[in-house]
């Protein structure tokens, strides 16, 4: 099972903390995700998506592998203050 | 005097105290053309008149309340205005810049800037309608709060008032106008040393601008709506949206600044607040963005907590109540008190009391009570009295200078340097001590909007100055500082995965592109004539006033600014020396697996005074300030 956490603008509009999935790469988790929740997969791509504390961008991106117990985080990229 | 330049009013009025004799100051074209306005505007009144060596609680300090040649036009985010003095907290010039609308009501009524010298001898507000000029005792406005205050002063006019905090010249003491704060550095506390408790403005002047602008204007507000940043996450999070990627890159300030995330980060992130506790986003008056939250405590609509009051009251005291924070933000808000510097100085108390330096009961984590050392700060009873002087009066007292976050005096805001060198480099010179804004903001680069590397010192000196040259200049038009986003690139937040972004990440601190970005940094109007559309601004002052502005002539006068607010802290006293940080964050790698998790102050500030022109000693040369047209006395 693969723990995701939602920040930023997605956590408003999916009114989701985090949820669990099974997955075997972090592109079949966000296709999963956007079907579950009306929240468009491209929106989630062009996030960014740590998995277990790395930024997939260090990782294999889309590609990244996922094993049981592992960790996203996906946060609306952006700030401001 | 009046102007042949549109978007000012074209007069600065000077009210002294002592003798209750109003005036007007002196300030010709030239000088709008040199100095613009705002803090730069303030930053020159301030170096011809000040003394050099009296104190800031001194009937010759002067406040200087000054707008900038946008504020008044319909310009988007420009009703702001700026307040600059000799500040109680450093020592140095200090300037702080704030919301609302009295910059607005400034100018209809007729006035560029207000300066104030002297020291009343009884309590005073002064009442400000066009010409006429009306001093008040304020003997039954002393004691009140911020909010009381302003609600017994007279309605729909432009107001600045101090809380109990000014009153009792705390050093970090705010001037609050509507829900908006000029939080830093300590002036609420000049004006109550002058027995000043508000000033009340308003009329009904035009501020014509040269050309028809509005069209332009319209643009504007468009572009900002459509941008990601000020069009969706600041209205939809505000600042406090900050929270949650701070912590991912390792910058959010914990336990004193001790580490850079916290476990309990997301009880405290601008999503907890946008789902359980926002009625409604909320602005200044002009401002299409409206990053201000409001929220509800005790079946109250008050102004919510910004990021760096929920960073420096959550995780830098280890308090995952959010609850707590709203309540706290809303009293040190009425107690008339800057909510970083007062939350820092909490912070370190409770370190030098676990560390058993001086036993004063506040602990990391356990913090039922500090609705009580507030309020004991602002009146300036028990401990409250020593943590009213702020962190390095506490550690010169006490000891601990070495975990002493301050920088100058000032107390820094909720950003951990040791995930961002570039941002502690900032902290370091900027000129009124610990700022995250007049520090350049690289912060933004290393780790919040950018991905460049945050712990090389490639390219970090030069581009903080650009950006501080950029943020003085924009801030010195009267707008807000946040239109500024625009600088940022709409792909680099919608797509920072892709294979674009992240060249642009890599390209910036590419061996070389430091001295690049100095070449621009050093080229005036004569070599780069051309105007940027990232930077709005500067058609809006062409526009507006009727000045032949380009990118070369506004980047110049921003450093012009940053350069005069220098000479004006040396000839204070201030040194090298004085551009520090404490060795936590110099000499203790936040991660001890990566020895690059310092700032490597020295070596940043090196490269960062030869690439600003001035010497090793941190003093601009001649030749750079001639070059700025500064002339020193
Ligand atoms: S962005 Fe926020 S602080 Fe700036 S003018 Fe708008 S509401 Fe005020």
């Amino acid at each position: 099972m693969i723990n995701v956490k939602f920040f930023g603008l997605i956590r408003l509009s999916i009114k989701t903390n985090d949820i669990d999935i099974e997955a075997n790469t972090v592109n079949e988790a966000l296709k999963k995700i956007s079907q579950q929740y009306e929240v468009e997969l491209n929106a989630l791509r062009n996030s960014i998506i740590l998995v277990n504390d790395k930024n997939i961008i260090h990782l294999k991106m889309l590609k990244t592998r996922l094993y049981d117990g592992d960790e996203i985080k996906i946060l609306s990229a952006g700030g401001g203050g | 005097m009046s102007t042949k330049y549109g978007g000012y009013a074209g007069k600065v009025l000077l009210i002294d105290l002592t003798t209750k004799e109003i005036d007007e100051y002196p300030w010709s074209d030239e000088d709008r053309e040199l100095f613009l306005g705002g803090k730069i505007m303030a930053a020159k009144i301030l170096y011809d008149n000040v003394p050099t060596h009296i104190k800031p609680f001194s009937p010759e300090n002067i406040i200087a309340i000054t707008t900038g040649p946008l504020t008044g036009t319909g310009a988007p985010s420009s009703s702001r205005f700026n307040i600059s003095s000799l500040s109680p907290l450093t020592g140095l010039l200090a300037s702080s810049n704030c919301g609302g609308d009295f910059g607005l009501y400034l100018k209809k009524a007729g006035y560029d800037a207000l300066l104030i010298k002297g020291k009343s001898k009884y309590k005073v507000w002064i009442e400000i309608v066009e010409e006429n000029i009306t001093f008040h005792d304020a003997d039954g406005l002393w004691g009140k709060d911020t909010i009381e205050v302003q609600e017994m002063l007279p309605e729909r006019t432009g107001k600045i008032v101090i809380g109990p905090a000014g009153e009792n010249l705390v050093k970090y003491a705010g001037v609050f106008s509507g829900e908006r704060t000029a939080g830093r550095a300590g002036i609420g506390a000049i004006m109550g040393y002058k027995n000043l408790k508000a000033v009340v403005v308003k009329g009904n002047k035009n501020i014509e601008p040269k050309n028809d602008i509005k069209p332009y204007y319209k643009k504007w507000i468009e572009d900002l709506r459509k941008h990601p940043i000020t069009g969706k996450q600041l209205p939809k999070l505000g600042t406090a949206g900050l929270v949650s990627i701070m912590n991912f890159k390792k910058v959010l300030a914990t336990r004193n600044f001790k580490y850079g995330q916290y476990k309990d980060f997301e009880r405290i992130s601008g999503e907890e607040l946008a789902l359980k506790h926002l009625i409604k986003n909320i602005g200044c008056i002009t401002c299409p963005i409206r990053c201000g939250r409001q929220v509800e405590l005790d079946g109250k609509k008050v102004k919510g907590p910004e990021l760096e009051t929920l960073g420096l009251l959550g995780a830098n005291i280890e308090n995952k109540s959010i609850e707590k924070i709203l309540r706290w933000n809303y009293e040190l808000d009425k107690l008339g008190m800057d909510t970083i510097s007062a939350a820092g100085t909490i912070a370190f108390a409770m370190e030098l009391n676990e560390k058993g330096y001086w036993s004063n009961g506040l602990e990391f984590g356990k913090n039922h009570n500090l609705s009580n050392v507030f309020s004991d700060i602002a009146y300036r009873r028990g401990i409250g009295n020593e943590l009213a002087e702020g962190v390095k009066h506490l550690s010169e007292k006490y000891g601990g200078k070495e975990f002493a976050i301050h920088s100058k005096g000032m107390e820094l805001s909720a950003y951990e340097p040791r995930g961002a060198v570039g941002q502690g480099l900032g902290y370091a010179v900027a000129n009124r001590g610990g700022c995250h804004l007049n520090s350049g903001y690289l912060v933004l680069f290393e780790a919040l909007s950018l991905s460049i590397d945050p712990y090389t010192v490639r390219s970090k000196a030069e581009l903080g100055i650009m950006l501080q040259n950029i943020f003085e200049v924009v801030s010195a038009t009267g707008s807000c500082i946040f239109t500024l986003y625009s600088l940022i690139p709409a792909f680099l937040i919608n797509k920072p995965n892709s294979k674009l972004a992240m060249l642009v990440n890599k390209i910036i601190t590419f061996p070389g592109a430091g001295k690049l970005i100095n070449i621009i940094n050093r080229s005036y109007e004569g070599v780069i004539p051309i105007n940027i559309p990232m930077i709005p601004h500067i058609k809006a002052i062409s526009l507006a006033t009727g000045m032949k502005m380009n990118f070369g002539k506004f980047k110049a006068i921003g450093e012009r600014g940053f350069n005069l607010e220098r000479i004006f802290n040396i000839r204070r006293g201030l040194t090298s020396e004085d551009d520090s940080l404490p060795k936590r964050l110099t000499e203790e790698p936040q991660d001890l697996k990566n020895p690059k998790s310092r700032v490597p102050l020295n070596e940043l500030k090196r490269k960062y005074y030869i690439s600003r022109g001035w010497n090793l000693d941190g003093i601009p040369k001649e030749k750079t300030l001639r070059s700025l047209r500064i002339g020193r006395n």
